[in-house]
């Protein structure tokens, strides 16, 4: 522990993030955009939630911030790959993005609902770090979830939603 | 339309947007190094003079300060970095002199209208703003067998004013009370009488092998009874413990139970683990001391001051008997009750040994008062000048001795006696400083952690 231990951390954490951006805009294009756009708002309601319950932020704790990043990055590459494999199944750019966030949902829900779970025993058992890092994944994951999906959704529809005629949607190179 | 939602849901995620926008932004503020200054008695407050005098010593010392403050008990000051910082506290503290606790504090620059909306930023672990932190082990066996100790030695008393002879009764290391008597009616008597007396023991009599000579009880402690013993003996450490952080000066300080029977100590911004340490480990004690009246030779008294500075304005210092009644290592527990007439004291417990000096002294002195003197170790950090003229810091330990209550004894007194005449306020204080100065379960370090501040 030390100064030079968080500093590297804290590099880290942004290093990750930054890639994650970068991977996010590349093999999803508008809809990566759209994607990080929804995590700086999970990012913010995190720390708003935080400050808000008088949460003690901790080292542990930021990993857990980190790890709810991914967990929603997670959530909207599920979505997206749905979309795509309805579009090359033939369906129409409005249908699948439709059947991509009502189908992913489910799974989403799912996987993310059992590391709560873990995450909340974690929290009533664990004590010091243990504690820092559950609480924030505990957090992290329900503002990920709807980050993930409604505010990303919200994106997506506000720029293809209204469009009657669309058949070319920009979700990345082989997919269309 | 199948990819479009409602206007309401973009209307919530704006304002959601808006929201998480507004409370993240406390968080970009960087906070000023500052130092804060309380009273160190719950009692008294802060006022605009206190306030004058830390400035005018800043302004002498040539330090640059703003954002002066003063908000009922606490007044605080703000400096440019943490140089300042550990230096306005060294001259802060040497103006105001004891009584005054002089801590360092990193202040909140969240603007006005901001903190109006209730925005704040998160607080930061000891592990991101560095500290010193300390895991301890409170010894709760010893608490145990002390506790039983204290049982047999009362036990020992109530039997002989009973007139129910018993031939020996002692504690072994497993914790039991072994009695012996001559026979199973002698020993059954006992144990009735004994049971309502000590709800938390169980008493067990083991069947008689033929022709013996021997009646025995073994009384052990119900599990849940220990767990009793051990909370208290860590409820109480904690206290002592509180007291002695709040002495560092460090604001904000972590004083925690974790698990069964181990304390977490943590100090953010503390960066001499030695120092805190050797204030943790200290300890402070009680004496019971009669007051000394006309009769009292002036070879055997002693001046001292009061704890309360109002009692001690009006009363001037307390002046007791040399001679030591009972120390604060026979003080079991002390509560705030109410008496019959709903006034509220402080009730006071001794162990058996405790118990009978205090009797046999006090039964002789009914209508003199007896004073309670409580004795700190504390740290004193002075600036000196060494042989090139350089300035450095000098700890120096001493030991503070103040009465913390005298009241006229009214009856004979023995293991369980109480102080009337108190205030609410008054009545709590003393039995926390009563707590504080009783020897808890001893304990020791496991853990040393030192993490050094980030970000500066």
């Amino acid at each position: 522990m030390g100064a030079e231990n968080i500093k590297t951390g804290v590099q880290a954490t942004i290093l990750g993030l930054l890639v994650v951006v970068v991977f996010m805009m590349i093999f999803y294009r508008l809809f990566g955009l759209f994607a990080n756009i929804a995590l700086a708002l999970n990012v913010l309601l995190i720390m708003t939630v935080l400050s808000w319950f008088g949460a003690t932020l901790t080292l542990p704790g930021i990993a857990g911030i980190v790890l709810t990043i991914g967990m929603a990055v997670d959530a909207n590459v599920l979505i997206f790959s749905r979309i795509r494999e309805e579009m090359s199944r033939g369906a129409s750019p409005q249908q699948a993005i439709f059947a991509g966030y009502e189908r992913a949902f489910i799974t989403i829900f799912d996987s993310n609902l059992t590391t709560f779970l873990v995450a909340l025993i974690l929290f009533i058992i664990g004590t010091g770090p243990v504690k820092g890092f559950a609480i924030t994944l505990c957090v992290g994951i329900a503002t990920s979830m709807f980050t993930a999906i409604v505010a990303s959704r919200a994106l997506v529809n506000l720029y293809y939603g209204n469009r009657k005629n669309l058949q070319k949607i920009s979700i990345g190179s082989w997919a269309t | 339309m199948l990819n479009r939602y409602p206007l309401w849901k973009y209307l919530m995620l704006v304002a959601i947007t808006v929201i998480a926008f507004i409370y993240s932004i406390p968080n970009i503020y960087v906070p000023d190094p500052a130092v804060q200054v309380s009273t160190e008695s719950s009692g008294s407050v802060l006022v605009e003079a206190d306030l004058k005098k830390i400035e005018s010593a800043l302004t002498k010392a040539e330090i640059e300060f703003f954002g002066s403050e003063l908000s009922g008990k606490t007044a605080m000051v703000r400096v440019k970095d943490r140089d300042h910082q550990m230096l306005a506290r060294k001259v802060i503290q040497k103006s105001l002199g004891d009584g005054y606790v002089v801590a360092m504090k990193n202040a909140q620059t969240t603007p006005q209208w901001l903190q109006s909306l209730g925005g704040a930023p998160m607080k930061l672990g000891l592990d991101l703003a560095g500290g010193v932190h300390f895991l301890l082990e409170v010894d709760t066996p010893s608490a145990i067998t002390k506790r039983q100790e204290i049982n047999a030695d009362e036990m020992k008393e109530k039997l002989r004013k009973e007139k129910i002879r018993y031939l020996t009764l002692s504690h072994n290391t497993n914790n039991e009370i072994i009695g012996r008597f001559k026979s199973a009616e002698v020993r059954d008597n006992a144990i009735s009488e004994l049971r309502s007396e000590y709800p938390q023991l169980s008493f067990l009599a083991p069947e008689e092998k033929e022709g013996t000579t021997e009646f025995t009880f073994i009384a052990t402690f119900t599990e849940a009874a220990i767990i009793n013993i051990e909370d208290y003996a860590i409820e109480q450490n904690l206290v002592a413990l509180r007291n002695r952080v709040n002495e560092l000066g460090v604001s904000e300080p972590i004083v925690q139970r974790q698990g069964r029977n181990r304390i977490i100590v943590q100090l953010p911004g503390v960066q001499d683990p030695a120092e805190a340490k050797r204030v943790i480990g200290k300890t402070a004690n009680l004496e019971f001391r009669l007051s000394a009246d006309s009769n009292t030779p002036v070879l055997n008294q002693e001046q001292f001051k009061r704890k309360n500075s109002r009692e001690q304005a009006i009363n001037g210092n307390a002046i007791l008997e040399r001679q030591i009644i009972v120390t604060g290592d026979r003080v079991t527990d002390a509560q705030v009750t109410l008496t019959q007439d709903n006034l509220p004291a402080v009730s006071i417990k001794l162990d058996g040994q405790g118990g009978d000096k205090m009797y046999l002294v006090t039964r002789k002195n009914i209508k003199r008062p007896m004073g309670i003197l409580f004795i700190e170790y504390k740290n004193r950090t002075e600036i000196v000048k060494n042989a090139q003229g350089e300035e450095v810091e000098k700890n120096t330990q001493y030991v503070e001795k103040t009465v913390i209550s005298e009241a006229t004894i009214q009856s004979a007194l023995g293991t369980n006696f109480q102080i009337t005449g108190l205030g609410d306020a008054e009545a709590a204080e003393l039995a926390l400083l009563l707590r504080a100065g009783a020897l808890a379960a001893p304990m020791h370090f496991v853990e040393e952690r030192v993490i050094a501040i980030f970000g500066c």
